[in-house]
């Protein structure tokens, strides 16, 4: 452990911050933080900094990145190398599925984000990120467009095949939404004990919707298994604009 | 690198590239501006890192030497005597505690100097730390130190 006069290092304390610390560095820093004001108020002021970020300026930054390289661009790099090139297309395929569905498609920018607040830290929750019972998540949607309100319904179906409405809370209905700017949605979700996968679906429609088909393609979903609810990637039969993001729900 | 995946890795990285870039900079919207800056160099290193701490290697490395370097061209603008760092004397290690006078005595280091004086006096990185995320040899940062401090002390001589 780096220290300045027996002190932790900030690079400790990132590394503790990002999770990224060993079993045995980590309990040597718990232990110091809790006898130290000096390491311990500078660990506050870290995570202070952090969530700032993440409230305010990280929604308006994620809106002005690039758009990035398009999926079959990738298709001309393999060439000279076969079995590379039909490895990569295997691994292309699905996503060129997804963006070539015309019931699919969504419009616009839209995204979904979530963050998850867990002892006071708060944690983007990427693709498959390992939660736990009691860890609080809460919901953002970016690309809203201005002037005009879009309705939206954010439900999810967990690993037991359980299906909740987040927003609108437990609502049979949709709700709108209005840009610009990034849109934090009301109250938290503490989450259950349910191991397993937990996927989410955001859906948006110009116009007013029921939660009831919503309901129906999740509760079929949870039918189908946690392997389908981590590879699923849109509901059929409800509204064609939808963003989805999964985790990964540890039993406690 | 899909959007989607930028974004990952911006939700992933950018909060803590951000807080390296404040604590550095001492600015929220200079730290802002210098975050996203960070990102655009490191997003292709981001991606390959195999783990948190190969990441926050690189964050390091790449947000420090861009910030110093913004601390350093700002002093190239005109700045009144009164405002120079205090001559540094006996305590030198006490006074860099002090986050302010570390990064206005830095502004007045080469870059590779006050690199590796900002990691181990400021930032409480052990040289050998210090080494592994400049990728560097111990050597050279025991050397780096020893020229930061006699730039130090310079500012002792000076009338």
């Amino acid at each position: 452990m780096a220290r300045i006069s027996g002190h932790v290092s900030t690079l400790a304390l990132h590394r503790h911050v990002l999770a990224a610390l060993g079993a045995e560095e980590r309990a040597r820093i718990d232990h110091h933080l809790e006898t130290c004001d000096r390491c311990r108020a500078l660990l506050d002021d870290e995570i202070g900094v952090q969530q700032r970020f993440t409230a305010s300026t990280m929604p308006r930054h994620l809106e002005a990145l690039p758009p990035g390289r398009r999926p079959w661009s990738w298709l001309l790099v393999p060439v000279l190398v076969p079995a590379l090139a039909a490895a990569l297309l295997l691994v292309l395929r699905p996503l060129e599925r997804r963006d070539d569905r015309p019931d699919l498609l969504v419009k616009g920018d839209l995204h979904l984000d979530a963050y998850a607040s867990r002892g006071g830290r708060v944690l983007p929750v990427t693709p498959g990120a390992a939660l736990s019972p009691g860890d609080q998540i809460r919901f953002v949607v970016t690309g809203l467009p201005a002037g005009r309100p879009l309705h939206a319904l954010v439900a999810s179906v967990d690993g037991r095949g359980a299906v909740s409405v987040y927003f609108p809370f437990g609502g049979t209905a949709s709700a709108p939404l209005e840009g610009p700017g990034p849109q934090v949605l009301p109250g938290s979700v503490v989450l259950d004990d349910a191991p397993g996968p937990e996927r989410v679906f955001a859906l948006f429609s110009p116009k007013p919707f029921t939660a009831e088909g919503a309901r129906a393609a999740l509760e079929g979903l949870g039918r189908a298994g946690p392997e389908q609810i981590r590879s699923a990637r849109a509901l059929a039969g409800v509204t064609q604009d939808q963003r989805t993001l999964w985790f990964e729900k540890s039993a406690r | 690198m899909s959007r989607e995946r930028l974004r990952a890795l911006y939700v992933q990285y950018a909060p803590t590239i951000y807080a390296r870039c404040l604590r550095l900079l001492g600015d929220d919207a200079a730290a802002a501006d210098a975050t996203q800056e960070t990102f655009v160099r490191l997003q292709r290193h981001l991606e390959t890192a195999p783990d948190g701490v190969e990441a926050l290697r690189w964050i390091y490395r790449v947000a420090t030497n861009y910030c110093l370097n913004q601390v350093r061209n700002q002093r190239r603008g005109a700045e009144p005597v009164d405002t120079l760092p205090e001559p540094p004397g006996r305590d030198l290690e006490d006074q860099l505690l002090g986050v302010d006078f570390a990064r206005r005595l830095m502004a007045y280091m080469p870059r590779k100097v006050s690199t590796v004086a900002w990691l181990h006096h400021v930032e409480g990185l052990q040289q050998d730390e210090v080494a592994e995320v400049l990728d560097v040899s111990r050597r050279t940062v025991v050397n780096r130190l020893q020229q930061f401090r006699e730039l130090a002390v310079r500012f002792q001589e000076k009338p």
